[in-house]
């Protein structure tokens, strides 16, 4: 679809991701389960639609007034004694969290789940620094061992097998026994545990930020996120510009939305609310609070017809429901964010040049929009990037001149009548019952893993002429009805 | 936010706190009074093999008679003493097999729990040991989380609230549910009818 690519896109990427039967098991198997669990969980809600529409219409005010939302949100952190500071592009983002470790002589940082770090490259960055981070999610653990992205949103570590694990925990066995995934998980929180206790700086994502009181929210199952904003002395926060939620009551709906939708958990096993640092008289707690506020080109689509986007609460459920997702899994998509929202939001924030094709990883079924939690109308982004790509000539010379040659033959009728009934004849050697499965290089590509209906014999035009329609229509003719015929 | 809230009676929230916590993997025990409630404290340690045991100091667990029922069975005890530094604190928790805890509130709807530290309450009592009990005066119980967040939240809310549901957890290998990853893998609420 997308025309020739010099540079591997998300085509080369997906015919790995294909390739390796293992993963689109493993892929398939967690993409249902979440799918059936939040499906039942939303049921179970007396009105979700009402739920939904809260939700949307709270992520919408939001961004209305996105500037002052987070004045306020830094002025209660401060109140509360914490730390502030907007980073304009993930450098800034990475700078100050250097800064902070370098000043602190920190050399070792526990981190919880935060996708805007993978988005900032912050481990890289503070690895540059001689800091150590360890990743305290069981996942995302797994997944730094490994040295790879995460595959999905909410499980990053699905497309691992027990046996991979096991090898990248280093407990290969010898041919005995395959440790199981509870032996696994145990020795992960012997060996992690040692690293809360030591560690100098925590380091966590915001699932949401409270305007009026300066609370940051974290939602976790495995309780990292709760040790490592307890345990270290000095705790840092990233979050997305775009997190802030403006009340307590706001939050409300949409915490009641956000497990439901990721893993059909009606509440995950944590959830904190942090108000800056600890407080006199309180027996523990980081000494330090800091808020680093990203926008790394989110303030840049506000007010754009991709605002929308914005209102993402990274559940995950659009993953789930994807077809295209759910075949290829989340490294085809080639940076942080997979899925449907990841095919919109990478080329908006990490640049439409390099991942225009991005947005073509779709069959527009809408699958995503009806399961947003926030109603976002995926499949509409996606179309209004693909037509911005069009727009910048990005969409491949061969693409351009075959919409070109379309464009003429439709609009005028003796041509396409002369074309309908050329490539009927033209296609013969290529058909094979009733189907085209070969074409020449322009569709070589698309029909090597499909196949096209053939042209009928007789178009619809012919037999509208000849009045024979009602009886064509009724011979049974499994393709009746095609209207271009 | 769903279900008819507020008007429902006290066992009515027992009810639906038992069921929701039930059905997050924790355990719920109940107490006519509070002494019922520090004798069931101590069969729920002995079922969890015993101590070291480690609690906070609050009133309920007082009035509950929680330390000296834990000692007359021959339990090791030691309370989150304010005043102690962090450390030696924290080597506590690292060492208990059950960390007790008083929570502010207790969700009926998700069978939650609500943590809010205090001089005499850290922030892992719950966390660090491999169990974790609760000991809830049932009078805490509210409906749902916008009841409990409405309690909790304004503009000056307390430096952490945690709400614990269940144990922790993970199937991120191989989508094999595993509890207590980081966390407790048991957690047992003991209600406690008659106190505050
Ligand atoms: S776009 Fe919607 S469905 Fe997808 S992760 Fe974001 S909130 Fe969830």
């Amino acid at each position: 679809m997308s025309g020739l690519r010099a540079r591997p896109g998300f085509l080369d990427r997906a015919g790995r991701a294909l390739a390796d039967p293992l993963t689109r098991r493993a892929v398939a198997a967690a993409t249902d389960r979440f799918r059936t669990a939040r499906r039942a969980a939303l049921d179970a809600l007396d009105d979700p639609e009402g739920l939904r529409d809260r939700a949307r219409a709270i992520r919408a005010a939001t961004l209305a007034r996105l500037p002052d939302l987070i004045d306020r949100l830094e002025e209660r952190v401060r109140a509360a004694g914490g730390h502030v500071v907007r980073a304009a592009t993930a450098a800034e983002a990475c700078g100050y969290v250097a800064g902070v470790c370098r000043e602190r002589g920190a050399r070792l940082v526990v981190k919880s789940k935060s996708m805007v770090s993978e988005e900032v490259g912050l481990n890289h960055a503070l690895g540059a620094e001689g800091v150590r981070v360890v990743e305290t999610d069981l996942g995302e653990f797994i997944i730094q061992l490994a040295g790879e992205p995460p595959s999905h949103l909410v499980a990053p570590a699905i497309h691992k097998s027990r046996r991979q694990v096991a090898d990248l925990f280093g407990l290969a066995s010898d041919g005995g026994a395959e440790p199981d995934a509870a032996a696994l998980t145990a020795w992960a929180r012997a060996r992690l545990r040692e690293e809360f206790l030591r560690a100098d700086v925590g380091l966590s994502g915001v699932n949401f930020a409270v305007a009026e009181s300066g609370t940051i929210v974290l939602v976790t199952n495995e309780g990292n996120g709760r040790l490592v904003t307890s345990l270290p002395r000095v705790h840092v926060a990233l979050m997305g510009l775009e997190r802030v939620v403006p009340t307590w009551n706001d939050l409300a709906v949409l915490l009641t939305l956000l497990p439901r939708s990721a893993t059909g958990q009606k509440m995950t096993s944590y959830v904190s609310f942090i108000t800056g640092p600890r407080r006199a008289g309180e027996a523990d707690g980081p000494e330090e609070f800091h808020l680093v506020i990203v926008d790394n080109g989110r303030s840049a689509l506000l007010g754009t017809e991709y605002e929308e986007v914005l209102h993402c609460i990274r559940c995950g459920s659009c993953l789930n429901v994807c077809p295209v997702y759910r075949q290829v899994g989340g490294h085809a998509y080639g940076w942080v964010y997979s899925g449907p929202i990841g095919a919109v939001l990478t080329p908006l924030l990490a640049g439409m040049e390099t991942w225009d094709d991005l947005p073509l990883a779709s069959s527009l079924c809408a699958a995503c929009t009806e399961v947003c939690p926030v109603k976002i109308p995926l499949h509409d982004l996606l179309l209004r990037l693909r037509s911005a790509r069009v727009r910048r000539g990005l969409a491949g010379a061969g693409e351009r001149l075959a919409f070109r040659l379309w464009a003429f033959v439709a609009a005028r009728p003796a041509a396409y009548r002369l074309a309908v009934s050329l490539a009927a004849l033209a296609q013969r050697p290529l058909v094979r019952d009733g189907h085209l499965v070969r074409g020449p290089a322009p569709l070589a590509a698309w029909l090597r893993d499909r196949d096209f209906p053939a042209l009928a014999d007789r178009s619809f035009q012919q037999l509208w002429a000849s009045g024979r329609l009602d009886s064509a229509a009724g011979s049974g003719d499994a393709d009746a009805g095609g209207g271009t015929r | 936010m769903n279900g008819p809230g507020t008007s429902l009676d006290r066992e009515g929230l027992v009810r639906r706190f038992t069921t929701a916590l039930e059905a997050a993997a924790g355990g719920v025990r109940r107490a006519p009074d509070a002494v019922a409630g520090g004798q069931i404290l101590v069969e729920v340690v002995k079922t969890a093999g015993g101590g070291p045991v480690l609690l906070v100091r609050d009133p309920v667990l007082e009035a509950a008679g929680a330390a000296e029922a834990l000692a007359a069975a021959g339990v090791e005890t030691s309370f989150w003493e304010p005043g102690q530094p962090p450390n030696r604190l924290r080597q506590a928790a690292t060492r208990a097999r059950v960390g007790v805890t008083v929570p502010r509130l207790a969700i009926a709807d998700t069978g939650t729990l609500v943590l809010v530290p205090a001089a005499g309450a850290g922030r892992t009592v719950d966390l660090l040991p491999p169990v974790h009990a609760a000991v809830v005066p049932t009078a805490r119980l509210v409906p749902d989380l916008s009841a409990a967040l409405a309690r909790l939240g304004g503009s000056v809310p307390p430096s952490t609230v945690a709400l614990v549901t269940g144990p922790s957890r993970t199937a991120d290998i191989e989508l094999q549910l595993t509890l207590g990853v980081h966390g407790p893998g048991t957690v047992v609420a003991v209600l406690v009818d008659g106190l505050e």
